[in-house]
C-alpha cells in the first residue's frame, strides 16, 4: 500500500450529482433548457447566457483531442502509475474534459482517435470518468 | 491617441538572478524596487501606488502591503494581482490607466517569487504542492503545468505535421542569446540532440523543452510623461497595450492550441495604430518551448505553424528579421515572468548593451498565465 493518497474530486452542492452518477457508471451532463448545448458542472452560465439546464446522460462516447503521456508526476500518490497518459476529450455531445486514457497501448494513442467512458469506482458516491480507446 | 499616451515607464530594475542565498519573494521584490527607483532617480516617498503579483512559493494574503511597508511608500493604490506570467504587463496597464484617471501619479510595478529557495526537490511536485487539491476536473488525472504545456504542443503539431525537434529549435536559438550575456550559466551552445536525449516530461516536452525553476523580482516605475521627463532616466512610452482572455481549464478552450495572446496582442496593435511587422524587436513567454511558438504565431508575428522555424532558421536571432528574446529568456534565466519587461524598456531606450537591436522603435513584452486563459502584451517605444 503507498502511504500517498491521489487526490479525490470534493463534491458540492452542485457537484455531488455528477460524481454520485459516475459511481453507477452514468456520465451526467447538464443541458441548456434555451438552446440544448451540454456543459459540465464547471459551467453555471451557458455561452447564450441562460442559466437553467437539465441533467441528461451522456452516450460516453468521444475522441481525442490532444494528449500526453506524463513521465515526471506531480505528487508521489502518482509516482506508481507513471507514465501515465493525460486526455482532452470531445464527447459526441460536444462538451470537452480532461481525463486518463487506461487500458489502452500507448503506441495506440493519436489525435481524433475513439475513446469510451470507463468508470473508476471509489466508493458509492464517488466515481471518476476516464477512458479508452475503442478498437476499430 | 490613448490614454496611455500621455504615461511612461521611467525606471526598470532586476534582482540578481541564481544566486546562492536565501531570498523571500518580499526580499526579491524590494531588491528590484530599490534598483528601478535608482534607474529611476526617485525615491519611495516620489511613489503613491504599488502593485505587485502573488508569489506562489511564497504566498501572502495582502503581498502588496508587505512590499509596501519595506519600501515605506504611502501607497493611495495597492493591490496584488493573480494572473501568473501576465501579471508583469498587467501591473503596468492598471498603473497606467490609475494614472490616467488620477487616483496616482507614480506607481510601483514589481513581479516576484522564490521558487529557487522554497521548491526543494522535485519542482513539479513543488509547484503543485503550493495549492491545496482544489481542481476537481484536472487533478484526480494527475495534471501537471508541463502537462499543460504539453497538451498544446501535441495539439500543434498535429495541426502542422511538426515534429519533436521543430520544439527543440527553440531551446538552442535561447541558449545562443543567453550564453552571450556576460552573466552567463552556460556558455557552450546547445545542440538539438541534447534537447531530444534530455529526460521526457510530458510527451512531446522534454526536460530541456522546459524553463529551470529560479528565484526573480523585477519593477518598474510607472508615471506621466511629464514627471518622467524630470526622472533619471530615458522614459519609455506606452504605444498600445491589450489583455486578453478565455476560460481557464484548456479542455473549455474550443480551439485549441489558441491562446487569448491573440486577442491581446489584437487590442494593443489596434491601439498603437500599429500592426506586427513593425515590431523591431520582441521579448515573449517562453516558460517552454511551445509557450514561445504559439507567443510569436498568436501575436500574428509570423504565420500560424510557422512559429518553430523561426527559432530553428535564425529569424528570431540577433540580426534576424525578428530578434526575440534577447537575453535568453526564461529558457534561460528561469521562469521569471517579468523578465520580458526590464529587456524590453531597454530596448526602447537603445541601452541594451550587447544585446540591443538597432533602431529599435516598436518593442513588444509579451506574458500568458493560467496556462493560456490570461495574457497581455505591451508594445513600447520613444
Amino acid at each position: 500500500m503507498s502511504e500517498f493518497k491521489k487526490p479525490q474530486p470534493s463534491p458540492t452542492a452542485w457537484t455531488q450529482s455528477f460524481w454520485q452518477n459516475c459511481a453507477s457508471e452514468r456520465l451526467m451532463l447538464l443541458r441548456c433548457s434555451t438552446c440544448g448545448a451540454h456543459h459540465l458542472p464547471t459551467r453555471r452560465v451557458c455561452s447564450c447566457s441562460a442559466i437553467k439546464f437539465e441533467a441528461v446522460e451522456s452516450v460516453g462516447l468521444g475522441e481525442i483531442i490532444s494528449y500526453t503521456e506524463v513521465h515526471r508526476a506531480p505528487d508521489p500518490a502518482f509516482k506508481a502509475e507513471l507514465p501515465y497518459v493525460i486526455a482532452i476529450i470531445e464527447l459526441q455531445e460536444g462538451v470537452r474534459l480532461m481525463s486518463n486514457i487506461i487500458q489502452s497501448e500507448a503506441k495506440d494513442l493519436g489525435i481524433g482517435k475513439k475513446v469510451q467512458c470507463v468508470y473508476e469506482i471509489l466508493d458509492e458516491t464517488l466515481g471518476v470518468p476516464k477512458f479508452k480507446l475503442i478498437k476499430d | 491617441m490613448n490614454i496611455y499616451s500621455s504615461l511612461a515607464i521611467a525606471g526598470v530594475g532586476e534582482a540578481d538572478l541564481f544566486v546562492d542565498r536565501v531570498r523571500s519573494a518580499k526580499d526579491l521584490a524590494v531588491e528590484a524596487a530599490l534598483k528601478a527607483m535608482d534607474d529611476a532617480g526617485i525615491r519611495s516617498h516620489d511613489i503613491d501606488g504599488v502593485i505587485t503579483a502573488s508569489p506562489a512559493a511564497d504566498p501572502h494574503f495582502v503581498f502588496s502591503s508587505l512590499v509596501g511597508e519595506a519600501l515605506n511608500i504611502n501607497a493611495r493604490l495597492s493591490t496584488a494581482l493573480q494572473n501568473a506570467g501576465a501579471s508583469p504587463m498587467l501591473g503596468v496597464m492598471y498603473a497606467a490607466r490609475a494614472i490616467a484617471s488620477g487616483e496616482a501619479h507614480t506607481v510601483l510595478v514589481c513581479e516576484s517569487d522564490s521558487r529557487g529557495a522554497k521548491f526543494k526537490g522535485d519542482k513539479i511536485q513543488a509547484m503543485r504542492a503550493a495549492r491545496p487539491w482544489s481542481d476537481d476536473f484536472e487533478d484526480p488525472f494527475g495534471l501537471t503545468v508541463p502537462a499543460k504545456y504539453a497538451l498544446l504542443a501535441q495539439a500543434w503539431m498535429h495541426r502542422y505535421g511538426a515534429k519533436p525537434q521543430d520544439l527543440a529549435g527553440v531551446a538552442v536559438a535561447a541558449r545562443e542569446h543567453g550564453r552571450r550575456q556576460p552573466n552567463a550559466l552556460k556558455k557552450e551552445p546547445l545542440s538539438i540532440e541534447a534537447v531530444l536525449n534530455s529526460p521526457m516530461i510530458a510527451s512531446p516536452l522534454r526536460a530541456l523543452d522546459c524553463c529551470p525553476v529560479s528565484d526573480w523580482g523585477g519593477a518598474l516605475i510607472v508615471t506621466s510623461l511629464e514627471r518622467a521627463r524630470d526622472m533619471k532616466s530615458k522614459p519609455v512610452r506606452i504605444l498600445g497595450a491589450g489583455e486578453g482572455h478565455s476560460a481557464y481549464h484548456l479542455h473549455e478552450t474550443r480551439d485549441l492550441p489558441s491562446l487569448a495572446t491573440h486577442l491581446g496582442a489584437k487590442r494593443a496593435f489596434e491601439m498603437a495604430g500599429l500592426k506586427p511587422s513593425d515590431v523591431d524587436v520582441a521579448q515573449v513567454f517562453d516558460a517552454f518551448s511551445i509557450a514561445a511558438i504559439l507567443a510569436l504565431e498568436e501575436i500574428g508575428l509570423c504565420e500560424k505553424g510557422e512559429g518553430a522555424s523561426y527559432f530553428s532558421s535564425g529569424k528570431t536571432a540577433l540580426g534576424g528579421v525578428l530578434p526575440t528574446n534577447t537575453t535568453g529568456g526564461m529558457m534561460t534565466w528561469g521562469n521569471a515572468h517579468i523578465i520580458v519587461l526590464p529587456e524590453a524598456v531597454r530596448q526602447a531606450r537603445g541601452e541594451a548593451g550587447i544585446n540591443q537591436v538597432k533602431d529599435a522603435k516598436v518593442s513588444l513584452a509579451h506574458g500568458i498565465g493560467g496556462p493560456m486563459s490570461l495574457s497581455s502584451t505591451l508594445l513600447l517605444g520613444q
